[in-house]
């Protein structure tokens, strides 16, 4: 099995480099491929499992985008086929909408796969810890970034946020989960933060596990974790 | 001219600093957010001492200051700095009021500025620094200061072009900052254990700035540290006015090479850090104007202060407090590997949660995959408690590192972790402490030491 982790040199900002290291001690077998800025990403010339993508500075984002344009047609029937897994993690996802609105006003055209936007809004960072709802679980997590999105309709999005904002402020509906794509702006551990979504994962990637690597130590995390979302006046930023 | 409403603030922010100063304490934050309240471009009107430097960078700029500032006054200059104040805007408020008079004239030969890289946009506008020195951008806190791209976008937006800027060419982040400015560099020529492949968890800006392609390092130290070119469009790594080319570490001496010179200046600490510290210093000194026999008298005079080290030995036991910052994965990474590299069988504590969070948020855990617990998965660490509310995950953390579970304990209290060492064979017991947690490590360290002492 290979997996794909793009651009790591880049898109690794916020500790997100332990959810592969974590994934690679799951399954010992698979290959992990490193693409770099200039190459052609390895899932458009054979089969991958998973592509892992993810959080990067807005610089970094338009440094990609300006590599990853040319290929934009054949990207487009690879996240409705179905065959690999994609996995994007934090401003990741900003990528496959139609635009990025800079600061000033002027706009980044992005992948287009999807009609939303985002709209950077530097310096005013947002920060905001999420517990959220996927299918029967509750996923615990954190963003933090200088963008919000617009424009995922509700039947694409991955989870509902119980506690912390969505997309932008004004929603509770956070990343996209369509086809074999999963994208959120959750970020860092996201995978060790949430042995559930770990097993989900495996699940999906045809090598379901009884029992993960560290998994009692990994649920002893969570569920203090979980207890801490309980606090009076918990503070998101 | 300066308007009334900027005399009638530098007044009462003076008074209050008296006030203050009465009731004992030291009055640096205060009397700038007086003058600030008062008069809103305060910053903007007060006249600037004849040499004005501000100091910035994620990591070094206290010790660069300080030893500037320390400089600069064995030199025989009058020179206010804010090294006991912040280094927001109230602290550099503060400081330029301390510059002034009661009439608001200046008062001393210099200012030194110690500036927080992301404070610098409402900060360097308004000092309209002479000279910036930037130590170098890393990575640091993602909630505060996002990632270094955003914070060399600050300071690249918000110095004032007249600003000549003092640059570190070993880091390529900051050394791209105001082309259009006066620059010099420095840096610290190829060593003997430099090595030329990225082996940090954390290692940045490997990619051509121009071209996108990877960088070849013809040597490097940590992280991004090095000097670099690119194998397809031969971009490289800044020409360095001042090079150190020797460090000396028995002889404490340290060589360096402007042109065609060589001047070797007293070494004032072994740590790699703290040399690019005074090679920083030195460079600065020389671009201010001083003649190297100037800068070689000054640098003999100066010292690093040694407060991030602490210890005790008690029956052959050495307890250590060691500072790791929290949140700020690559100097707590140096911190573990220099922990680790120690002689003998250790013990560590981690207290590395965040104050505040702990109190009504739940702290970010992510920057603990940035953090090197691998330098923790050695024979001779013989354990590694993992304390603070945050335990839990730094044991999955440690466990992925492949530090063996016996080995690793949880505590969400630190002050009760103490009880948790193991002192049987251990020669040394690390307590590694996020700078606002250094109350506990000291209680930490007294239970430690009282074991110890009653032989337990
Ligand atoms: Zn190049």
């Amino acid at each position: 099995m290979k997996i794909e982790v793009l651009y790591p040199e880049i898109c690794t900002l916020f500790g997100d480099k332990g959810n592969m290291k974590y994934l690679s001690q799951c399954l010992p077998d698979a290959e992990f491929v490193s693409t770099e800025l200039n190459d052609k990403p390895l899932f458009l010339q054979e089969e991958v499992a998973l592509v892992y993508m993810c959080s990067m500075s807005e610089k970094s984002q338009e440094l990609i985008l300006s590599r990853l344009m040319q290929y934009k047609d054949e990207i487009a029937p690879m996240l409705k086929e179905g065959r690999t897994l994609f996995l994007f993690v934090g401003n990741a996802l900003e990528l496959l909408g139609s635009y990025i609105q800079r600061e000033d006003g002027s706009k980044v055209e992005g992948l287009g796969l999807f009609d939303f936007y985002s709209v950077r809004q530097a310096p005013n960072r947002f920060n905001n810890l999420m517990k959220a709802k996927f299918k029967d679980m509750t996923l615990i997590g954190y963003s933090s970034r200088f963008s919000h999105t617009y424009g995922i309709s509700e039947d694409i999005s991955f989870c509902k946020t119980e506690i912390g904002k969505g997309m932008n402020p004004d929603t509770n509906d956070e990343g996209i989960y369509t086809g074999k794509l999963i994208a959120t702006y959750l970020l860092g551990p996201l995978l060790i933060q949430n042995p559930d979504f770990v097993h989900f994962l495996l699940a999906e990637l045809g090598w379901p596990m009884d029992k993960i690597p560290y998994e009692d130590a990994m649920r002893e995390a969570y569920a203090y974790k979980l207890k801490e979302f309980a606090k009076p006046e918990l503070e998101l930023s | 001219m300066a308007s009334f409403r900027f005399h009638v603030a530098l007044v009462a922010a003076k008074l209050s600093k008296t006030v203050i100063r009465l009731l004992g304490r030291n009055g640096t934050h205060t009397p700038g957010v007086i003058a600030q309240k008062l008069c809103p471009d305060f910053l903007a009107q007060a006249p600037k001492a004849p040499l004005a430097i501000c100091v910035t960078g994620t990591n070094g700029k206290t010790t660069v200051s300080n030893l500037l500032t320390d400089c600069l006054e064995k030199s025989g200059k009058s020179v206010v700095s804010n090294r006991t104040g912040s280094n927001i805007v109230p602290g550099c408020m503060t400081n330029v009021i301390n510059s002034l008079n009661w009439t608001g004239k200046c008062r001393v030969d210099a200012t030194v500025f110690e500036v927080d890289e992301r404070a610098s946009r409402l900060i360097l506008p308004y000092v309209n620094p002479d000279y910036l020195v930037v130590t170098g951008l890393f990575r640091d806190s993602l909630k505060r200061n996002a990632h270094p791209d955003y914070i060399f976008s600050v300071i690249d937006t918000y110095c004032p072009d007249s600003a000549k800027v003092i640059l570190n060419a070993d880091e390529l982040c900051s050394s791209m900052l105001k082309k259009n400015s006066q620059r010099v560099f420095y840096g610290i020529g190829a060593q003997p254990d430099d090595k030329t492949e990225p082996y940090n968890l954390i290692a940045d800006y490997q990619l051509c700035p121009e071209c996108g392609t990877k960088l070849k390092y013809n040597y490097l130290r940590y992280h991004h540290i090095g000097d670099v070119v690119c194998p397809n469009c031969g971009l490289h790594s800044a020409d360095k006015k001042y090079l150190a080319t020797e460090i000396n570490r028995e002889n404490m001496t340290l060589t360096m090479r402007e042109g065609d010179t060589e001047t070797v200046y007293p070494l004032i600490h072994t740590a790699l850090f703290n040399i690019y510290n005074e090679v920083t210093v030195i460079s600065a000194l020389r671009e201010i104007g001083y003649q190297q026999e100037q800068v070689q008298e000054l640098i003999a005079q100066i010292h690093v202060p040694d407060s991030r080290h602490n210890e005790t030995t008690v029956n052959g036991v050495t307890v250590i407090q060691a500072l790791s910052k929290g949140q700020s994965a690559v100097s707590s990474s140096r911190t573990f590997e220099y922990v680790a590299n120690e002689e003998g069988r250790k013990a560590v504590i981690l207290a590395m949660d965040d104050l505040s969070d702990r109190k009504k948020s739940i702290e970010y855990s992510g920057w603990i995959y940035d953090l090197e617990f691998e330098q923790f998965n050695r024979d001779d660490v013989v354990q590694v408690i993992c304390s603070g509310p945050r335990c839990y995950d730094h044991k999955v953390r440690c466990l992925i590192a492949g530090i063996p579970e016996e080995k690793i304990q949880v505590n969400t209290s630190e002050v009760a972790a103490a009880d948790m060492v193991t002192l049987d064979g251990v020669d040394r017991v690390y307590i590694l402490y996020d700078c606002e947690n250094y109350g506990m490590s000291c209680e930490m360290k007294q239970k430690i030491i009282k074991r110890l002492e009653e032989g337990k």
